[in-house]
């Protein structure tokens, strides 16, 4: 079975009203029995892309439940093993991270042995389960949240929605147990929410408008550009680059977008995870606004218990290389991935320095270099190899030819028009109009919003229907 | 306004303009995808790929008793001049004999097709990878709304707004002489580089002597000929007739073997490259560049395939009206 993409019609137009409508429909029985359903749904919307892997899911589920209830019998003394809880966190991480190293880092770990040694160890070439990066870092920080004391009671089903909902299982945004849970107890979570279901579906086509015809289109341009990057000109692979950094925006905020749109509908309320992350005026703004909720829990669970900036300057700057190296490796077992978190860490680290010169730039120039360094880190980031990021950003800097347009086979004149026009509406979009946070805020029904409404849903489905849908670039994490 | 009624006007709206979207589009029918395509003439605007195989879906089994499938080489012949026949050039410019079996196999299963004319060349079984994703079950449902559909809208105002070219006709006659340059410029322009290529073409040609021949792709053009046999489609092949000085006769043999064990003596293949064809192959204005056919070069083509028909078919005809001794 394939993967059910957000961005499909199956998905929808079937999946997701039949899961909606199935929901309240158990509500009104009971509460219970809808969410039973909430989890029997999310199970096998994960099955359609990973059958195989759908019992490495659930033993992780069961493991980590028992691991949390053994803790909290450890902080009331009712544990028949008197041991301290943080050894039993300890174990609980150390199964997380273990499973998450296993699958997705084995491979990585033998080729660098194999170079530095000349053995020949053989791969193991292990599938990387669905969605096992996100699952992970989703129950690390309920072990640490209840070993921490801030969650009090856990009950296995409340638990089992709490990783799988079908929404934001497979890509985020990371949630802690105390945001999500607690919503599912309110007496309104029973029936339909008129206000949510409206900002639900806008949200949604916000979202799969930006997937599918800006991050679509410009990751064309990305994918052709990454393809042949020894060619490149100047023009070419700023191109390039900008296409790939304006695409990962519009791809994973709109997946983002329509996650959180898709739990309004089952009344709860997902964390925000991007604010207009491309009007940073530096490095630290920026993690404020990327990725949010990566952001935080790179923060809360890794920089923080590292020390944070409580052991002196030096050792900052050190738990902030750490902290980032890790948020790299984490995207993908390959170094352009660590170095691309290495650069966000330089550059957070400069930085720091530049800040106690107390040197004030304007504003608008700081967007400008904090977006360049962005740019710039997107690079490794989508490059298959060191070289072939090394060659973008050569032919960059003008040390090939100066002009020539991409080779674009298969691509017609209409269709870089439709480009051109897509890249300037996104610039805009970017740089001039309010994000879907705030679109949500301020959000009120009325015919200007029926006729926005009526837009975005035109024109993300006449897009959808123009291509095979593909992933979303997070799914590979 | 309530979120209640706001919700149920933000389905219906939309919906009632997607309804509005997809009527228009039946209507149009630009691909002949929708009720009985018999007798209309359908042309292709844009994308010729995705066209074709759209066609091939209903279009050209309803109207057409034979087809011919191959690249850019056969793509320009005009099938409309064949007479006594109704050939749909199914030819796809760039196109592998992969892509061209997609098209072929919607044709045979669906139609009621007399003959296959296949030409034969090692550009079509070189490789086997599709070149676009448009030639998929996916663009059926694009034809009701997509981006193709809107491109194919702004080619035809474009067209009629003599702001293009117009290359296709309803038959599949690819005119991709008209976008390249005037015939007669073409010519000279042809001469000159052939003769300044000849010298390094039988450097090349010389060290090579084996065609590359992609296995998946051989085996995709023995699956167009099973098939065609399985449904008693009488199959016609030609091997392109070479520029003469671009001719490598060593890498034709190698090529021409094993082509030639995917076909019987039941089908008719005839071969361009011999004595018999030495005139035409060593006449550069039959030819625009190093290998495709001018205008004057389709057209002897068009009347060499005409021939082999009326000659095939006659002969049978009168096969079956020979009274019995």
């Amino acid at each position: 079975m394939d993967l059910m993409l957000f961005n499909s019609f199956p998905y929808i137009f079937l999946f997701l009203p039949i899961s909606v409508i199935v929901y309240f429909s158990l509500n009104k029985v009971s509460k219970t029995a809808g969410k039973y359903w909430l989890v029997i749904v999310s199970l096998i919307f994960y099955s359609f892309g990973a059958l195989t892997y759908l019992p490495l899911l659930i033993l992780s589920i069961f493991v980590n439940y028992a691991v949390s209830i053994i803790i909290l019998q450890c902080h009331s003394g009712t544990h028949l093993i008197k041991s301290p809880p943080k050894l039993i966190l300890m174990i609980g991480v150390v199964f997380n991270v273990g499973l998450l190293a296993f699958f997705k880092y084995t491979d990585f770990f033998i080729a660098n042995i194999n170079q530095v040694t000349n053995l020949s160890m053989p791969f193991l070439r292990l599938s990387i389960p669905l969605a096992i990066s996100f699952y992970t870092f989703q129950q690390i920080t309920y072990l640490v949240d209840t070993y921490r004391k801030e969650i009090k009671e856990i009950k296995f089903l409340d638990y089992c929605i709490f990783v799988t909902f079908f929404p934001r299982l497979l890509m985020g945004p990371i949630t802690r147990y105390n945001e999500i849970i607690p919503q599912l107890q309110l007496a309104e979570q029973k029936n339909i929410d008129y206000r949510h279901m409206s900002l639900g579906i806008y949200l949604f086509f916000i979202g799969l408008c930006k997937r599918a015809v800006i991050a679509d289109t410009l990751g064309v341009y990305a994918d052709l550009g990454y393809a042949s990057t020894q060619s490149l000109s100047m023009a070419e692979a700023w191109i390039t680059s900008l296409s790939y950094t304006f695409q990962i925006y519009f791809d994973f905020s709109g997946y983002t977008d329509m996650a959180i749109g898709m739990a309004y509908f089952f009344n709860i309320k997902l964390p925000f995870n991007f604010n207009s992350p491309y009007l940073a005026v530096n490095i630290q703004d920026f993690w404020r606004r990327w990725h949010m909720t990566l952001s935080r829990f790179l923060r809360d669970y890794i920089y923080i218990p590292l020390g944070g900036n409580r052991k002196g300057e030096i050792s900052t700057y050190i738990n902030i290389m750490i902290t980032f190296l890790i948020g790299g490796f984490w995207h993908g077992a390959g170094w352009t991935f660590i170095i691309w978190g290495g650069i966000h860490g330089a550059a957070l680290c400069i930085q720091r320095i530049w800040q106690k010169l107390n040197i004030k730039i304007p504003k608008l120039l700081a967007i400008f270099i904090t977006f360049n360094i962005i740019n710039f880190a997107w690079i490794f980031f989508k490059a298959k190899s060191i070289q072939d990021a090394l060659n973008v950003c050569k032919a960059m800097i003008g040390m090939n030819a100066i002009y020539g347009l991409p080779a674009t086979r298969g691509l017609d004149r209409i269709d870089h028009a439709l480009a051109l026009l897509i890249a300037s509406i996104s610039v805009f979009t970017i740089f001039a109009l309010k994000n879907s946070n705030t679109v949500l805020q301020q959000f009120k029904p009325s015919i200007r919003t029926i006729m926005a409404m009526a837009a975005l849903i035109i024109i993300s489905l006449l897009f959808l229907n123009s291509t095979i849908p593909k992933g979303f670039i997070y799914n590979d994490f | 306004m309530t979120f209640k009624k706001y919700f149920y006007l933000s389905i219906i709206f939309p919906a009632c303009i997607i309804a509005i979207i997809v009527s228009f589009n039946i209507y149009m029918n630009e691909y002949g995808l929708f009720g009985n395509a018999k007798g209309k003439s359908i042309k292709i605007w844009h994308n010729e790929r995705a066209s074709k195989y759209l066609l091939s879906c209903n279009y050209i089994p309803a109207n057409f008793e034979g087809i011919i499938i191959g690249p850019s080489l056969s793509d320009n012949l005009d099938t409309k001049k064949i007479s006594g026949f109704k050939i749909y050039n199914a030819s796809i410019r760039g196109g592998n004999v992969s892509e061209l079996k997609s098209i072929a196999e919607n044709i045979i299963q669906k139609g009621n097709l007399k003959f296959i004319i296949i030409c034969l060349d090692p550009y079509i079984t070189k490789n086997h990878e599709h070149k676009t994703s448009s030639m998929s079950r996916q663009e059926y449902w694009g034809s009701l709304g997509s981006k193709q559909i809107l491109k194919i809208y702004c080619e035809k105002l474009f067209i009629k707004l003599n702001a293009r070219y117009d290359i296709y006709n309803d038959y599949g006659y690819n005119n991709f002489n008209l976008t390249e340059e005037k015939q007669t410029d073409i010519i000279k322009k042809s001469t000159k580089s052939l003769n300044n290529n000849k010298e390094k073409d039988e450097t090349k040609d010389s060290s090579e002597t084996v065609e590359f021949i992609d296995e998946v792709a051989y085996k995709d053009l023995s699956q167009i000929v099973n098939l065609s046999r399985q449904r008693g489609v009488k199959i016609f092949g030609f091997y392109y007739a070479y520029y003469i000085q671009n001719y490598s006769e060593a890498k034709f043999k190698s090529y021409k073997n094993k082509i030639d064990r995917i076909f019987t003596n039941q089908d008719v293949i005839w071969n361009m490259n011999t004595d018999e064809y030495y005139n035409f192959r060593n006449d550069p204005s039959n030819y625009y560049d190093k290998s495709h056919l001018s205008w004057k070069g389709a057209d002897f083509l068009i009347r060499e395939i005409n021939n082999k028909l009326n000659m095939f078919y006659g002969r049978r005809l009168r096969d079956i009206n020979l009274p019995r001794s």
